[in-house]
């Protein structure tokens, strides 16, 4: 199917998004929600853009990150209205994460420095975005919710204290895009969500691997044994010179 | 509160409850429904118990447990004072009478006595519209309720003449 | 009666068994026994009636019917057949008003019956009335939905049945393929009552049209009712789902048969207990009858209705955020497309509607499309019930053709303002709406023209507003309410609503700038065009449509620091006249004891210190204290 975005006809396959289609044309969409190995979310509304389906009707603003491309489509990407509507809505995030690199980064950007809005009384630096949420129910342990409702609500564990379900993989801290989670690596010890995990030492490297927890979970889903998650990428690659060198038996190394 | 909070909760009542329902995601709401009804607000250990039972994790729990309104993690009072914050109550007058029963019985609205007697709460519209305002005490509609009838209605909770706007 | 009705002919003979036997000239005394009217005790009032009755061997029918919409006026009690009307029956004095309607009014001979003049109603001039339908309130409207509220016992199938319920299902599944159902309700224009106002018939072709999964074997789709009434005003829906639960029931009947849906939900309001158990009583009596479940009167078609509660969150209503609450989840709104009627519940094909639209499809399905559609305007066809509310004489329920103005509304319906004040502004459309000035009065209200007006028809409460309501506190009140409400999802709606917030308070509280309606003005636009679903998208209604009506009231609030409302507390003053006795009421009850002065000697208010809690002027009974704009 063929539709223009900016005038432009692009080609698009069934099922593709706005962005999707968007993105491959090199055409520069700001997203903060959105994270390719996660279903769109449609939250935080920076991908925004004009739709109309025919010519003389008024534009549709519509989030691109789930709008389904359509044969015909007319889009607009940046057009005076989108940009006003991305400033107020990066100039809104400021009031929730003045501390956060990328949302300065993406207001000024925009044409936004500080907030010209009423801050947050005690800025935590989350957007409420829910990556972190939608990652560990993905790959976590829904360890992890969104309590409360509108703008009171928090990311929090169950009753704020209760970290049992928690398995240290650090997905949520890895996809926040303020970084506003706290993750604390020290030598095997990890601490998140108020709780302190060991991390497995790599058999063959003695680096940190991942929780006992998190390897028992992924054990769980896969069908695999634990064993085989307590190994570095670097103790895997020491792994495999070393069985190369044994079946071709050339060089040093310990054996397999 | 304090006092509420320490006694160990007896979740009896829990069981006839989780038997109503098919034991799966989609009975959520109505249980803890049911739960908010039976304890007058959600025990953590009964939430526990229901997450469990359910087969939904803690977290997915405490997220809808906390979204709606009408759920409670904290133990309410043993009476309810709810004022209608309609549109048509608002013109009415009903901002005044909860600033009449915040000075009245010292608690912000959404919070309980001390002693734990009273809550006193909020609710955006309860479809009595053309009374308003209204004030329900423990289920008993006050309608174009006054500061006097609202004292008059709690007088047998927080004792006093009743005759007298205020102490 | 919980006998199992076998097949069409049985219905049709029950019914005509139960019109045989009723006779329309015995007497009966009907108590509305609605949510109103029993908070004015009518349950007292319906048992001392009964009881009074058997002690003096009266051959008349006690009946606790339906909300008859006149709530203010409540206890409301109807006596049969003449239909003479009574209001605020057994308020000061029960016992002698059940008493002296019973010996002069009910015990009397057809014809000889006394009235008791103190149990009338009087029109706003004085004029005592007699019957039901000259009293202005119900004279002026088309009670079409709302004519069963008065007559039947809402906890009775008997009743729906004798006076015509289920005979539109009979008709549908005995003589028309479900493709002729949903023809008649696409011909007849019925639009959405729930605040959209989308077509019905179109809503339930695609719901049809689309593929299902299959569950059992066979494809699964679902109806669902709408009855969470989330706008702050608005009670039509609690009246019908408490008067006449079978009229739902029959719509969702009608569609899930012209649609091909097995089951259905009505999602009620948890702050509806009533209703909810008026629903439960009528499904299961249905379920009895075979009305519902399978093989509905011996027809082979199969359908079951479950009651599930809200719990207490506006967003519910809407049609995405309902179906997550029902699935177990929290009400969050999700991008459409996919729209409900392709996949909803389940990710089944679900057809959501508003209670007030179910209830109009047994009536269009029994008289024809052709009927509806005369009723109404153009673009709006049928009925529409309004909860008139506020600053009128006469507050309740209203139900006139699409098409009234709203001078008829609120002048000859709700008998003008009470105690004599000016109109300001009718609000419409809830949180979604907007206020309509005076000068908008002798607008013919439809889907269309409210809309154009900058308003909405939304679900159906109507505010009316006096001059002293402060239309910037009425903006502000639908932001704290919204803001109260948004589900958290986008930021726009989540963040932009608090910083609309933050404006409108910096204006009620006496820091207002022109610049800050600058603000809210930049800030608008972007909430309604980027924000996901429609609580965030009508948002800033109330505050454009009062900017657009009332600035000068804003400007006032700003340039003047003043409240010519008298209501935002920052910007007025409260002053005691020389009508003051000195009966020292105000300086006894005064919060912060900052009233002064000698018995029977004029009374003074220390206004620094004075916190404008309104507690003096409303326990003063000679009227002395003023309120005034600015401080």
């Amino acid at each position: 199917m063929i539709l223009t975005i900016n005038g432009r006809p692009l080609a698009a396959r069934p099922g593709e998004t706005l962005l999707q289609v968007a993105r491959r044309a090199g055409i520069d969409l700001p997203t903060l929600c959105h994270h390719e190995g996660l279903e769109a979310w449609g939250g935080c509304r920076l991908c925004v853009v004009e739709m109309r389906r025919h010519p003389d009707e008024a534009p549709k603003v519509v989030p691109s990150c789930l709008q389904a491309a359509e044969d015909g489509l007319r889009v607009e990407t940046h057009t005076e209205n989108l940009l006003r509507i991305r400033a107020t809505l990066l100039d809104l995030l400021l009031t929730r994460a003045p501390g956060s690199e990328l949302i300065r980064r993406l207001a000024l950007e925009h044409g936004v420095g500080d907030t010209t809005f009423v801050p947050q009384a005690e800025p935590s630096n989350c957007i409420l975005c829910t990556l972190c949420t939608r990652a560990c129910a993905a790959v976590g342990a829904f360890a992890i919710s969104t309590a409360g409702r509108g703008a009171e609500g928090e990311i929090s564990l169950p009753f704020v204290d209760d970290a049992d379900a928690c398995v240290g993989c650090g997905s949520c801290a890895a996809v926040c895009p303020t970084g506003c989670i706290e993750l604390k690596d020290e030598g095997l010890a990890r601490t998140i969500w108020g709780r302190t995990f060991q991390r497995v030492p790599c058999e063959v490297s003695g680096e940190p691997t991942i929780t006992r927890e998190h390897a028992a979970l992924l054990s769980k889903r896969t069908g695999l044994p634990t064993d085989g998650f307590f190994v570095t990428d670097e103790g895997r690659r020491r792994q495999t010179a070393d069985t190369i060198a044994a079946l071709v038996g050339v060089g040093e190394g310990r054996a397999a | 509160m304090s006092a509420l909070q320490a006694t160990p909760v007896d979740l009896a009542p829990l069981a006839p409850i989780l038997q109503r329902y098919p034991a799966d995601r989609r009975s959520l709401v109505m249980v803890l429904q049911d739960v908010q009804a039976a304890f007058h607000y959600l025990p953590r250990e009964a939430l526990l118990t229901v997450a469990d039972h359910l087969q939904v994790p803690r977290s997915h729990v405490y997220h809808v447990a906390t979204f709606y309104k009408h759920f409670s993690l904290t133990p309410r009072g043993a009476h309810t004072c709810t004022v209608c914050m309609g549109t048509a109550c608002h013109v009415r007058g009903a901002g005044q009478l909860v600033e009449h029963l915040e000075r009245r019985t010292g608690v912000k609205a959404g919070d309980t006595t001390p002693d734990g007697q009273l809550t006193v709460e909020t609710v955006n519209c309860v479809g009595a519209c053309a009374l308003g305002p209204v004030v329900i005490v423990d289920g008993e509609y006050v309608g174009s309720a006054t500061a006097r009838k609202v004292d008059r209605a709690l007088k047998p909770i927080l004792g006093g003449d009743g005759k007298e706007g205020e102490e | 009666m919980s006998e199992r009705i076998p097949n069409l002919a049985a219905l049709e003979a029950w019914r005509a068994s139960l019109q045989a036997a009723h006779d329309a000239n015995r007497k009966a005394i009907a108590i509305c026994a609605g949510t109103g009217c029993k908070a004015y005790g009518s349950d007292k009032l319906a048992e001392a009636f009964r009881k009074g009755v058997a002690e003096r061997g009266l051959d008349v029918d006690v009946r606790a019917t339906g909300c008859h919409g006149f709530c203010e006026r409540g206890p409301l009690v109807v006596i049969y057949p003449s239909m003479i009307f009574y209001q605020e029956v057994g308020r000061k004095n029960l016992a002698k008003d059940v008493a002296e309607i019973l010996d002069q009014t009910v015990a009397a001979a057809p014809g000889a019956e006394q009235i008791v003049p103190r149990l009338q109603y009087k029109t706003p001039a004085g004029e005592a009335v007699v019957h039901e339908r000259d009293v202005p309130f119900y004279k002026h409207q088309n009670r079409l939905i709302l004519s069963f509220n008065g007559k039947i016992d809402p906890e009775s199938l008997a009743d729906y049945v004798r006076n015509g319920g289920y005979r539109a299902l009979g008709k549908a599944l005995g003589s028309m393929t479900p493709e002729q159902v949903l023809a008649e309700v696409e011909a007849s224009g019925l639009r959405g009552r729930g605040g959209a106002g989308f077509p019905t018939g179109r809503k339930w072709r695609f719901t049809r049209t689309a593929d299902a999964p299959r569950v059992d074997g066979r494809p699964m789709k679902y109806v669902v009712c709408n009855a969470d009434e989330g706008d702050p005003g608005a009670f039509m829906d609690r009246s019908v789902l408490e008067g006449n639960p079978h009229g739902v029931l029959e719509g969702l009947l009608l569609g899930a048969y012209a649609i091909g849906a097995r089951e259905g939900y009505v999602y009620v309001r948890n702050e509806y207990p009533l209703a909810v158990q008026r629903l439960t009583k009528a499904i299961a009596d249905a379920r009895a009858a075979g009305l519902l479940g399978d093989d509905i009167l011996g027809t082979g078609f199969a359908f079951d209705l479950h009651v599930t509660r809200g719990a207490g969150a506006f967003v519910c209503g809407e049609e995405t955020a309902l179906i997550g609450s029902v699935e177990g989840n929290k009400g969050q709104p999700r991008f459409r497309p996919p729209y409900p009627a392709v996949s909803g519940l389940w990710g089944c094909p679900t057809n959501i509607n508003n209670v007030e639209t179910w209830v109009n499809v047994p009536l269009i399905v029994d008289r024809g499309a052709a009927w509806f559609a005369g009723i109404g305007t153009a673009g709006s066809k049928g009925t529409k019930i309004f909860s008139l509310v506020g600053k009128v004489n006469h507050t309740g329920l209203v139900e006139v053709p699409m098409g009234a103005s709203l001078r008829h509304i609120v002048e000859h319906i709700g008998g003008g303002i009470k105690d004599g004040r000016a109109f300001k502004a009718v609000q419409t459309g809830g949180p979604s709406g907007g206020c309509l000035p005076e000068s908008m009065l002798d607008l013919e209200v439809d889907f269309d023209t409210l809309t154009a007006a900058g308003s909405m028809m939304g679900s159906g409460g109507m505010i009316v507003m006096d001059d002293r309501t402060c239309m910037v506190d009425v903006a502000r009140y639908f932001i704290d309410f919204l803001i109260q409400e948004s589900c958290g999802k986008c930021t726009p709606c989540r963040d932009g609503l608090i910083q609309m917030g933050h404006l409108m308070h910096d204006l009620v509280e006496g820091r207002g700038t022109h610049a800050t309606l600058d603000r809210l003005e930049a800030l608008a636009p972007v909430v309604r065009d980027a924000s996901l679903c429609a609580l965030g998208q009508t948002a800033p209604n109330p505050v454009l449509s009062t900017l657009k009506y009332f600035r000068h009231e804003y400007l006032a609030h700003i340039d003047d620091k003043q409240c010519p409302a008298g209501v935002c507390k920052a910007l007025i003053t409260y002053r005691i006249t020389d009508r003051c006795t000195g009966c020292t009421i105000c300086a006894v009850q005064c919060p912060e004891k900052v009233i002064t002065g000698e018995k029977k000697a004029l009374h003074l208010i220390d206004e620094a210190r004075c916190t404008r809690c309104g507690v003096c002027h409303s326990v003063c009974t000679f009227d002395a204290i003023d309120i005034l704009p600015g401080r």
